[in-house]
């Protein structure tokens, strides 16, 4: 019996570091293609609208209303201390460094990503990605280069957006609600705000961005089996690159903030 | 120039199932093989492995005398750039218009502009029927007969020397299936091409093959003239040519 729970977890572990092996190649050689002709821009065009600008409603709206929440949360609790004239620190702080990228992440990996693994998951399971071969096109340079430049050039503009309405959200509720006189608190924003702040968030959102498409095309270009299989495709992508967005978010705040 | 294909000895098995064991077929310049067999005796496989999307496990495929196995990158990349391929689905992109779709490899091999490719992509569709109209369409909206058109036109459109047609007429009503047929064997014949195509309809198989082989359990069990099908002699091709239960191909079924 332990003989076989042995057997199991070793197996197991040669498993996940076939699929970490197979994965950091498939990344490599999709890197690979963004140095060597030919180049596909119109599909890095096509990508980058649909992240960048397609995407924005949903990454504005959570930005506005995190924005708002954390003044509200924030004013509320550190009323406890006499501290609310920190709200505005606060606010501009948590959007910038953390709140901005990685819900900004998070969305998009709902969005995009799950797009990304059941479009090449669809192309798989109904021969377009091997037609693309025939067809004397290397489908790693066609459909997976582009989709990885475009989401890591496309997501820090979209948190620097979220940025401004996150921050703009808890203005509004600060003014408007909490009595925060208006030049006051953008005052204490524009103070407490260094480059390195919004920088780390900007450089957290690049690699998010390449971690969803990532996984993106990772799970939709080896997806099997008909519908079922591109459903799991999916699911695993947005799942994967959740969780490293969040895995993640730390090693970068580790780079940037460790003292 | 047209290029002939060898299969020597070529075996491919799944997770310790085989699918081929041992396939040896050779297909001159220019000519046509049709490749017969039921649902799952490797007809896809061997396509798929002469194409370069599956690696044999063993054995040798030879086009136009060279090895495909011990090609560089840049030379696979060339000999791509003379095969045009039908597949069963059509696997047309959905996300371009049909246009798009049929000039796709020129395009992509800069061959040709875009406001060139409108006016390729008009004439070759006009070759299998279709009005340049259909070009604006997206696949989506085109029928099961027209996307197959759609398709061999997308083979065809770059002139190649070799052509593979997987199931052309699979999911075709018979008029459409014979359509398709007469639409295969013109582009055939204009091109000059050599043909191989897979199929299990023995009114295809008649009218698009010179040659036909059969493939059975993994190997190529018989070939000849396809005109012969139904009467070759060989029990397990006539039984299959005329659909009967009982024979040797059943019999190894009921075991």
């Amino acid at each position: 019996m332990v003989l076989g729970f042995l057997a199991g977890l070793g197996r197991a572990v040669l498993r996940a570091c076939q699929e970490v092996g197979g994965l950091a190649l498939f990344a490599l050689e999709a890197l690979s293609h963004l140095v060597r002709p030919p180049f596909h821009g119109r599909q890095f065009l096509r990508h980058f609208i649909e992240v960048a600008y397609f995407s924005l409603p949903v990454v504005a709206l959570t930005a506005l209303f995190t924005g708002m929440v954390l003044a509200l949360q924030s004013y509320t609790g550190f009323a406890r201390f006499n501290a609310q004239s920190a709200v505005a620190s606060v606010v501009a702080l948590s959007v910038t460094r953390e709140l901005g990228p990685v819900l900004a992440g998070l969305m998009v990996a709902g969005r995009i990503g799950a797009a990304m693994a059941a479009e090449l998951g669809t192309m798989r399971v109904t021969d377009q990605i091997d037609a693309l071969t025939t067809l004397s096109t290397d489908p790693m340079k066609y459909l997976v280069a582009p989709r990885l430049l475009a989401a890591t050039l496309a997501l820090p503009l979209l948190v620097l957006v979220a940025d401004i309405i996150g921050v703009m959200g808890g203005y509004l509720v600060g003014t408007a609600k909490l009595g925060f006189v208006s030049a006051a608190f953008l005052d204490s924003t524009w103070d407490v705000l260094e480059t390195m702040d919004v920088v780390s968030g900007l450089v957290k959102a690049a690699v998010f961005g390449f971690v969803i498409a990532l996984m993106g095309c990772w799970c939709g270009y080896r997806s099997r089996g008909g519908a079922q299989g591109v459903g799991m495709a999916t699911t695993s992508a947005v799942v994967l690159a959740s969780i490293l967005i969040l895995a993640l978010d730390y090693v970068v705040t580790e780079a940037f903030f460790a003292q | 120039m047209t290029l002939n294909v060898t299969l020597e000895g070529v075996c491919k098995s799944f997770a310790g199932k085989k699918v081929l064991e041992g396939v040896d077929i050779a297909v001159p310049a220019s000519s046509s093989l049709v490749v017969l067999g039921g649902s799952g005796s490797g007809k896809s496989v061997m396509l798929k492995c002469i194409l370069g999307l599956i690696t044999p496990d063993s054995g040798r495929i030879l086009i136009d005398g060279r090895d495909v196995a011990a090609m560089s990158r840049r030379e696979r990349a060339a000999l791509m750039d003379r095969i045009g391929m039908l597949f069963q689905n059509g696997a047309l992109f959905d996300s371009l218009p049909v246009w798009e779709n049929v000039c796709f490899k020129l395009l992509a091999q800069k061959r040709i502009t875009r406001r060139g490719a409108r006016d390729k992509a008009a004439e070759v569709l006009a070759q299998v029927g279709l009005a340049a109209s259909v070009g604006d369409l997206s696949p989506a909206e085109l029928s099961g007969g027209m996307q197959k058109r759609v398709a061999l036109a997308r083979a065809v459109a770059a002139a190649p020397d070799l052509l593979f047609f997987d199931e052309p007429t699979t999911g075709l009503d018979p008029i459409m299936g014979a359509v398709i047929d007469g639409l295969i064997v013109d582009c055939v014949q204009r091109l000059g091409a050599t043909a191989i195509s897979i199929t299990h309809d023995m009114a295809s198989a008649r009218r698009i093959g010179q040659r036909a082989a059969m493939i059975y359990q993994g190997r190529i069990v018989w070939d000849g003239p396809a005109a012969s099908l139904g009467q070759t002699g060989n029990a397990m091709v006539d039984q299959f040519a005329r659909g009967e239960r009982e024979g040797p191909i059943s019999m190894e079924l009921r075991r």
